[in-house]
């Protein structure tokens, strides 16, 4: 039943878009007999590599890192106009972190645009699920050394989205839907601890949850430079329970006691862009801000032992919140050539995952430094950041970063 | 009764979604008359998420496909990108 009454508000809000025209163009300079072109074929990318110097070494969490880790990245990045209307965006990521290589498609989607109608993608789309992972995740963009708790690669926030995607922008609304596969529950298979855990990396290698999810948002520009955004998003999810731990199993009951086979999630977030030239500070100021919350209701997890015997039996509710947000400011208005390309920056955040169960954690990080933009795709970064979590205490970092866009 | 599952939050966020595009249907005239120039909407746009680029950075074949990116990627308008295409194209010297 819930199924059907989402789907009735999907639909309203869908018509509501095919009724609104979007935006016509008179001066509309497109031409249909333009031919492919190779012309148009963009190659770009970026890389970053850095130093994470954690400086409590008593403090090596349990998986063993290392008191000192080298993150190296590159992805590089092809773009292709087509026609007037069709356009592909692809990125590989490659990434290196204690050691260990890993590489998957980034995005790869197929992008239809007119000017009349707007932009469907169809493929593998960054989530337009706030702003962190679709407009900041490069190092390049991004201010900061690293990235904020909880969305990291592999976080708890959609990097993400296989599916389509529909969006239209105007002066003061964007909105962004999109139908795409659902992530999956953690059975606990690799780690009983993880067990209820969203899984939001969809790897096409492995068997991947096929129920369909839906999402939006909508970001709106009250004033008549876009220097101010706010957006609003919701993801709602159906997510299939992965396989699980020898004698383990999550399942989840419904309120009402009914037995369900996938969990229905609901996501939100809120986000928030400023960025303004004061005159009076000769510079700029810039904030990003974006908090999540996700709800997949109440989860049950049991233990038995190989002869049947129920070891743990007990029920959480599966609520997390992430949140960060950053203020940074450049004097890019004063003369001096090396300090009109500084800047200074200031993160808070924040990571509470669902108090029960038994990957629960309230972690808060404070991270502040300098940056100086070499051009405007080449930054160099340093920053200390101070974590704490409440299983363990205090760890102190001192973070170093180079990050280019090519 | 099948709708006792919708918590309220959702629905808050379903009622501000539509009330978003009810207000953006109801644009008055004078905002449709005030135009801005391609290097204005260059200068506001372009170095929101990012340090602005420079227009010598790509060719005009180039700055297709990479406008055709940034109008995805931030969601402008396409009025809006079609002049900081033009813009661009024109002073990158090419
Ligand atoms: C909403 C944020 C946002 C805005 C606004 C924005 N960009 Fe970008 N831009 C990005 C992101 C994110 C990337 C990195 C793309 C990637 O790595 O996938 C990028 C990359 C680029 C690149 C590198 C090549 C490429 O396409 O990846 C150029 C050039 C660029 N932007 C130009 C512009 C111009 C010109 C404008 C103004 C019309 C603009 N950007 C506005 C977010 C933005």
């Amino acid at each position: 039943m819930i199924r059907r009454t989402n789907y009735c508000i999907w639909i309203i809000i869908f018509s509501f878009l095919i009724v609104e025209k979007g935006e016509a163009i008179n001066n509309d300079t497109i031409s249909k007999k333009e031919n492919f072109k190779f012309s148009r074929i963009v190659f770009s990318g970026n890389g970053y590599c850095g130093v994470d110097v954690h400086l409590n070494k008593s403090l090596k969490d349990s998986t063993g890192m290392e008191s000192t880790s080298l993150p190296i990245g590159l992805a590089p990045i092809i773009l292709w106009k087509l026609t007037p209307q069709l356009f592909i965006e692809s990125e590989f990521d490659f990434m290196m972190d204690h050691g260990m290589l890993s590489g998957e498609i980034g995005y790869a989607n197929l992008c239809y645009s007119t000017n009349k109608l707007g932009t469907i993608q169809i493929g593998k789309f960054l989530s337009p699920f706030g702003i962190y992972s679709e407009r900041y995740h490069p190092f390049w963009i991004n201010n900061a050394p690293n990235t904020p708790l909880g969305f990291a690669h592999e976080g708890s926030s959609p990097e993400s989205e296989l599916g389509v995607c529909y969006k239209v922008g105007s002066k003061h609304f964007t909105y962004a839907m999109y139908a795409s596969l659902s992530p999956k529950i953690d059975g606990g298979s690799e780690n009983v601890k993880n067990a209820g855990k969203i899984i939001f990396h969809i790897d096409l290698r492995e068997k991947f949850n096929k129920k369909i999810g839906l999402g939006a948002r909508v970001g709106i520009l009250p004033f008549k430079n876009p220097s101010i955004e706010l957006g609003l998003s919701y993801k709602w999810m159906q997510l299939e329970v992965g396989e699980h731990y020898d004698g383990t199993a999550v399942t989840h009951t419904h309120p009402s006691g009914e037995q369900s086979k996938y969990y229905i999630g609901n996501m939100y977030a809120v986000d928030l862009t400023i960025e303004k030239i004061l005159a009076r500070l000769k510079g700029k100021i810039d904030i990003k801000a974006q908090v999540n919350y996700t709800d997949v209701g109440t989860n049950n997890f049991i233990k038995t032992s190989p002869s049947g015997i129920t070891e743990i039996d007990y029920s959480y509710s599966n609520k997390s919140e992430i949140g960060f947000a950053m203020l940074s400011f450049k004097p890019i208005l004063v003369d001096n050539y090396i300090l009109k390309r500084s800047g200074i920056f200031v993160r808070g955040g924040t990571l509470q995952l669902p108090i029960g169960s038994l990957w629960y954690e309230t972690t808060y990080e404070i991270t502040a430094g300098l940056n100086y933009s070499f051009n405007w795709q080449n930054i160099l970064k340093i920053g200390y950041q101070q974590i704490s979590t409440a299983k363990k205490g205090y760890t102190n970092n001192i973070l170093l970063q180079w990050a280019v866009g090519f | 009764m099948g709708c006792r599952f919708l918590n309220r939050k959702f629905v808050m966020l379903t009622i501000c979604f539509a009330l978003a595009f009810i207000i953006h249907s109801c644009k008055t005239k004078n905002e449709l008359i005030i135009e801005k120039s391609g290097a204005q909407l260059w200068g506001e746009n372009c170095g929101r998420c990012h340090n602005t680029p420079d227009p010598t950075t790509y060719t005009d074949e180039k700055w297709e496909t990479v406008a055709m990116h940034m109008k995805v990627r931030a969601n402008i308008s396409s009025k809006e990108i079609v002049l900081i295409k033009e813009f661009l194209k024109s002073a990158n010297g090419d």
